[in-house]
């Protein structure tokens, strides 16, 4: 018995899950528009790319530029918004209202027509009790100093008003200070011998230079401390069955990840809580269910996500994406390096600029900072 | 030269002329008269002549029927069966002969049959002297299962050397009728030791006989002779034979009844992991599962990798894929009828199998000899080391375990009375690491009164009980549940059978009555964030009056037509909502709500189910079938997944939710040669479904109090055709079958969101429209077989991602239209090589070794494409292969 065991685990080394290729001919393009309007004061924003083949796994956004963007409301106002950098087009003066509705309609250069549903502003309640609990799910171990599965479940306790139509939205922002190293940046040359050795080649930003082999501080290093931003990858949204009274307790919002980098100093964590109608929740609980199937082995057939804006003719192309109106109410909780438990290491050496380090990473240091 | 066209023109004049004599019409003169008085008649009138012995032909009589035949045709007809046959001479004399061939034939038979083993008994009727060879007499008796005593129901009796063969009623009777002489009857019964009489019958009388089942695993190597049964069987209905099953590759050592299934032309799968099958484009859950007379829900044990049914404890299945009889209602698709084996009556004995998975043993024997016998079964897994083996990180840190039991008692009143209690259980057990656990089972328990009233009529009342529930069991923290769901189900049905001359008649009600607990969740810690949440029982009574008539019309052509009439009752206590009219339905337009008290009827259906099937015996070997059945299925299997998973709902019709509706209609035609070694069909269906489920994009179907914003309703279509070749007998036996077939849905709405690919006709999640089954068995010795099958199927249809958008920085995926891609075809094979214990009849352990290899080439076969989540967050397709290599087993099984 325990021979055969053995037999058949060898066999079995060989992986049963591989990559799926889909040809290029199997891609659609589709318009991407990401819009809202809210009770705060703005800018209030309209984001319009194109979709990216799925076999790019870069994150480049192909923005659509020139096209005509205005946002309407019920009683006859509009704003042609101003597209400010590519394919971002921003609104100055319109400002959501309570129980006012909006849309959005949108001309590209090229003629195709789309327009939101009409999104009614709904209000919103407030929460509170927004707390971090640890949760250690693996030993911690030098080698995952940076990453780590470790870290803080963010939840809330939340009011819903009942004109909210049990529909409630979180979003969060986090925000962490790294350290980098730029000036230990190095290249490759070959010596006299043939052999390769690396040189330092200090990154400009980092004030070092090279002279003849010793990094020498020319001036102050611009880029080797940044804010970084990081946004909550699944969306969070309210469970009707979840509400007790108008209230929901203990709604985990999100999960901050714990390394030597996310908690170098502390961590920033600002979430809102908003409004949404219908179609834009319906949009969002497709995202939920998308990212939540994903590695899970009973997953479902994936929904589409289509939201709220549609093509005003048959042959233009497809588009995704949601227009919301929405009312917002936030709240920030700062996470010390102090609350986790367990030893972290000083942060590792990165040689490269910290802006480069992260996406969303900026070397001006925030206001709530 | 001349003299050569001389004599070629008077052949071809001789010949012409003794040919117009055998093509000579019969004109109704020929009634009533004896056939040696009808045939000097010719010869005075035309010039032929007719060389026979008055006394051969003093009992053949013309009777009605021959007006129109030709001489060749009538004599061909009155000769049947006699020992008398005839042949042209000099071309212009007929010369008859008491025939010497029939008596080689015999010969030859009894040869063959010995050179088998088989056992043949000799039985008289009657004395020679008192009666002339040729009369006809009437045979008739009844055939039993030796070791239980039941009456075989479908068993063929069949006289060897003509084309009399009549089937067994359900009071195991039979009668034929055959001219005086000596015959060898042959008694035959899928999965039992053929039975051969040599039967001298001068006078009308019974020949029981005792069939005992097959005792070894494998059957008995080569018997030439046989009649196939494919011409003679019922339209779309197949009986699988147990032994053979046995013999077939197996799947870790375990055999499979649901495995035998997809292998059936017109049957597929949509892989491993796939405890339904599909049939003619249906859905798994249009298969009507019945255990000892008693709904399955749940078919299978560890997902699907292996079906439910531990098949040393069944006696026999029969599968209907078209032409479903009357009796059976309730599921569109198909209908696994399983018996369950009875306990022996006169001896004890108990048998097992040891694989590398899990282990079965039972027993069985007299309690009362001849009154009582008692058959328990019980199968269990031992280990997770499947799992363990599997390549996919949320399986194999999984635990898994199973088991399943039954018992059977059975008490014998008398010949005529016997009451039986069945009983049955499956439990499985599979626990995900991250500390979900899911319990999932059957129950059923049955007990049947057979009474016969004589040997024309009999009944079979049935009371049952089935039940089958699920648990998940979540232990984190912050979700801790547990999350119930039950369906319960007793069971009624009576019926009643009348032998009356050409006619079968079947009557009976059936009646089920469902309590449905669609879902109880309830917080198990103190800090859980879930909500206890109960959706009230469902309760609804599915009831049906039926009436067939079997009907042998002439020799040749049988009909078989019946009437089902289907109703169903959903009841109170309910809660119904109703929504804005014109409006997509969900939560927010619900306008208002009616709750029903309870008793009070909800919402009623009534269902006309027509059945008919015809089958017309071309030649004695060839076939014409057509069937035609509608059937309304009150009960539906709510799921988003693409196989059956333990967390599926079923959800009975209710005020949103009407009855689906099936209509099939097939026609094939079918042919075996003269020994029944070889046979061919080909068979082609259309059906077409009305009212089909499917789901709503991103919609949950788990504690939802308002399913009906999660369904969509639509029509499905399927059309196809079979191709069937068998090889029967001889050391080398197989089949090969290619089934041709498209299965489509269409889900149209006005409203955005409720119609599935803007409404047009998309591919169903099984739509595999090419399907190659080959499977074969090679006898290298008495105790040595090699078997094996290879299996190749277009890949399934699927949704797939194509590009991908931030939205709010989260990186969003988006998919193609439902269905529209497939996954690359599926293709394996599989060898075993079975070692049969020695063939003697004595021994304590009579063991068997099975050594299979699954998969020998290693494909990996995509059972689905999934979704991972990449560093960037985004979604990108994997394929997922169950079984990516060969997988060996070996099992050993034995009986005592």
């Amino acid at each position: 018995m325990k021979y055969s065991r053995f037999i058949i685990f060898f066999l079995l080394l060989d992986s049963c899950v591989s990559p799926y290729d889909i040809n290029s001919s199997q891609y659609h393009q589709s318009i991407v528009v990401e819009g809202m309007i809210t009770d705060q004061p703005g800018p209030h924003v309209v984001k319009i790319s194109k979709a990216v083949q799925i076999r790019d796994q870069v994150l480049k956004t192909e923005w659509v530029t020139g096209a005509t963007v205005i946002i309407k409301d019920d009683i006859g106002n509009s704003e042609t918004l101003v597209e400010k950098s590519s394919g971002n087009y921003y609104a100055s003066t319109i400002q959501g209202m309570i129980g006012r509705s909006y849309s959005l309609v949108i001309s590209t250069k090229s003629g195709e027509s789309y327009e939101s549903s009409r999104e009614r502003l709904l209000p919103v309640g407030d929460f509170t009790d927004l707390r971090a609990e640890f949760q250690m799910n693996q030993e911690t171990n030098y080698l995952d100093q940076v990453k780590s599965r470790n870290g803080f479940k963010i939840f809330l306790n939340s009011e819903v008003l009942p004109s909210q139509e049990s529909r409630v939205w979180w979003r969060w922002t986090g925000t962490f200070e790294i350290l980098t190293y730029p000036q230990f940046r190095t290249r490759p040359v070959p010596n006299r011998s043939g052999l390769t050795v690396l040189v330092p080649d200090p990154v400009p930003c980092s004030g070092f230079i090279n002279r003849s082999g010793a990094l020498v501080q020319a001036s102050p290093c611009t880029c080797c401390i940044c804010w970084v931003t990081q946004y909550n990858q699944i969306p969070e949204i309210s469970d009707p069955r979840f509400i007790n009274n108008g209230r929901i307790d203990n709604q985990y919002i999100g999960f901050i990840e714990t390394n030597v980098r996310t908690f170098y100093d502390k961590y920033y964590l600002e979430v809102e809580q908003l409004s949404v109608s219908q179609a834009v929740y319906d949009f969002w609980k497709k995202v939920k269910i998308q990212k939540e199937n994903s590695s899970n082995l009973f997953q479902t057939p994936p929904p589409k996500t289509s939201g709220n804006i549609t093509a005003l003719s048959a042959d233009a192309t497809p588009v995704i994406g949601y227009f919301s109106a929405s009312s917002v109410v936030k709240h920030s909780i700062v996470l010390k390096r102090e609350d986790v438990p367990y030893h972290l290491n000083p942060i590792d050496t990165l040689a490269i600029s910290c802006t480069d380090a992260y996406k969303f990473s900026s070397t001006s240091k925030p206001t709530f900072w | 030269m001349k003299t050569l066209v001389t004599w070629l023109f008077l052949t071809i004049s001789y010949a012409a002329f003794s040919q117009q004599i055998l093509n000579k019409k019969l004109n109704g003169s020929e009634k009533g008269k004896i056939l040696s008085i009808y045939l000097r008649e010719i010869e005075r009138n035309s010039g032929n002549k007719f060389f026979f012995l008055d006394q051969w032909f003093e009992s053949l009589q013309f009777e009605d029927g021959y007006a129109g035949m030709t001489l060749e045709e009538a004599l061909k007809k009155i000769l049947q069966g006699t020992d008398i046959s005839y042949t042209t001479f000099y071309n212009y004399a007929v010369v008859f002969a008491k025939d010497p061939n029939r008596t080689l034939e015999k010969i030859k038979f009894l040869q063959s049959v010995k050179s088998e083993k088989i056992k043949v008994e000799s039985k008289s009727l009657g004395s020679k002297d008192k009666v002339k060879t040729g009369t006809p007499v009437h045979l008739s008796g009844t055939v039993r299962d030796g070791k239980t005593l039941d009456p075989l129901q479908g068993a063929s009796v069949y006289i060897e050397g003509t084309n009399r063969v009549a089937t067994t009623s359900g009071t195991g009777t039979f009668s034929l009728e055959i001219p005086a002489g000596e015959h060898f009857v042959v008694f035959r019964y899928s999965n039992y030791e053929e039975k051969i009489v040599n039967l001298s019958i001068y006078e009308s009388g019974e020949a029981n006989a005792e069939l005992m089942e097959t005792p070894k695993i494998l059957e008995e190597v080569v018997v030439t002779g046989r009649q196939s049964n494919v011409v003679n069987s019922n339209v779309g209905q197949i009986d699988l034979k147990m032994a053979q099953l046995k013999k077939l590759p197996v799947f870790l050592g375990e055999i499979d009844i649901i495995k035998q299934i997809q292998v059936l032309p017109g049957v597929t799968s949509v892989g491993e992991m796939s405890s339904g099958f599909n049939v003619r484009g249906g859905g798994v859950d249009q298969n009507l599962v019945l255990y000892d007379g008693v709904q399955i829900f749940n078919n299978s044990h560890v997902f699907g990798f292996f079906s439910a049914f531990n098949s040393e404890a069944v006696r026999n299945a029969s599968f209907f894929k078209g032409g479903i009889p009357a009796e059976f209602g309730g599921r569109i698709s198909s209908v696994l009828n399983i018996s369950s084996k009875e306990g022996d009556y006169k001896k004890w004995s108990a048998s097992g199998g040891i694989g590398p998975i899990s282990s079965n043993i039972s027993f069985n024997g007299p309690i009362n000899k001849e009154k009582t016998s008692v058959f328990g079964s019980f199968r269990s897994s031992y280990s997770d080391w499947l799992v363990k083996t599997l390549q996919y990180k949320d399986i194999n840190k999984s635990s898994v375990w199973f088991y399943d039991a039954s018992l059977k008692l059975s008490h014998r009143f008398s010949e005529n009375d016997k009451l039986t209690f069945s009983g049955y259980a499956s439990q499985d057990k599979f626990g995900l690491p991250s500390d979900t656990t899911f319990w999932w089972q059957n129950r059923v328990a049955s007990l049947h009164y057979d009474h016969r009233f004589n040997d024309r009529a009999f009944s079979t009342f049935t009371m049952g009980f089935g039940e089958y529930s699920y648990d998940v069991k979540d232990k984190n923290k912050n979700s801790a549940y547990d999350l119930k769901y039950g369906l319960s189900y007793p069971t009624m049905k009576g019926d009643f059978n009348y032998h009356m001359g050409k006619h079968r008649i079947n009557t009976g009600i059936n009646g089920i009555w469902y309590g449905i607990t669609p879902g109880a969740i309830v917080p198990t810690s103190s800090q859980s964030n879930v909500k206890s949440q109960t959706i009230n029982k469902e309760h609804s009574l599915e009831s049906a009056v039926f009436l067939s008539d079997e009907f042998e019309v002439t020799e040749n052509l049988r009909i078989d037509g019946g009437v089902r009439i289907s109703s169903f009752t959903s009841m109170g206590p309910g809660k119904v909502y109703f929504y804005q009219p014109n409006q997509p339905i969900s939560n927010a337009t619900i306008i208002d709500s009616v709750s029903y008290a309870g008793g009070k009827t909800i919402k009623n259906y009534m269902g006309y189910e027509p059945r008919f099937s015809l089958i017309y015996k071309v030649t004695p070997f060839s076939s014409l079938k057509i069937g035609y059945n509608r059937i309304y299925q009150y009960i539906h299997l709510i799921s988003n997944s693409v196989s059956i998973t333990p967390i599926d709902i079923w959800q009975s019709s209710n005020y949103y939710f009407k009855p689906q509706i099936g209509d099939q209609y097939s026609a094939g035609y079918f042919r075996s040669n003269k020994s029944g070694k070889y046979d061919f069909s080909v068979e082609g269906f259309y059906k077409y479904i009305d009212n089909i489920l499917d789901f709503k994009d991103g919609s949950s179907i788990v504690l939802n109090p308002t399913l009906e914003n999660a369904l969509l309703r639509g029509v499905g279509k399927a059309y196809g055709v079979e191709f069937s070749i068998n090889k029967n007998s001889g050391r080398l036996q197989g089949s090969l079958n290619y089934t041709y077939a498209r299965s489509w849905r269409k889900i149209q709405s006005p409203f955005d969101g409720e119609s599935i690919n803007s409404g047009n006709w998309y591919p169903s999640n099984y739509d595999q429209p090419n399907v190659v089954n080959f499977t074969w068995r090679y006898a290298l010795s008495r105790r040595f077989s090699f078997t094996g099958n290879f299996t190749y199927r277009t890949g399934r249809p699927i949704t797939l991602p194509y590009s991908y958008a931030n939205i709010n920085n989260i990186p969003i995926v988006n998919y193609s239209d439902r269905n529209e891609y497939r996954v690359p075809d599926y293709h394996r094979l599989d060898f075993a090589l079975v070692i049969e214990g020695n063939h003697r009849r004595k021994k304590l352990i009579d063991g068997s070794w099975i050594i299979s290899f699954y998969n020998v080439y290693a494909r990996k076969n995509v059972y689905s494409v999934f979704y991972k989540t990449n560093d960037n967050g985004i979604q990108t397709p994997y394929k997922l292969s169950i079984i990516g290599t060969i997988l060996p087993s070996i099992s050993y099984r034995f009986k005592i």
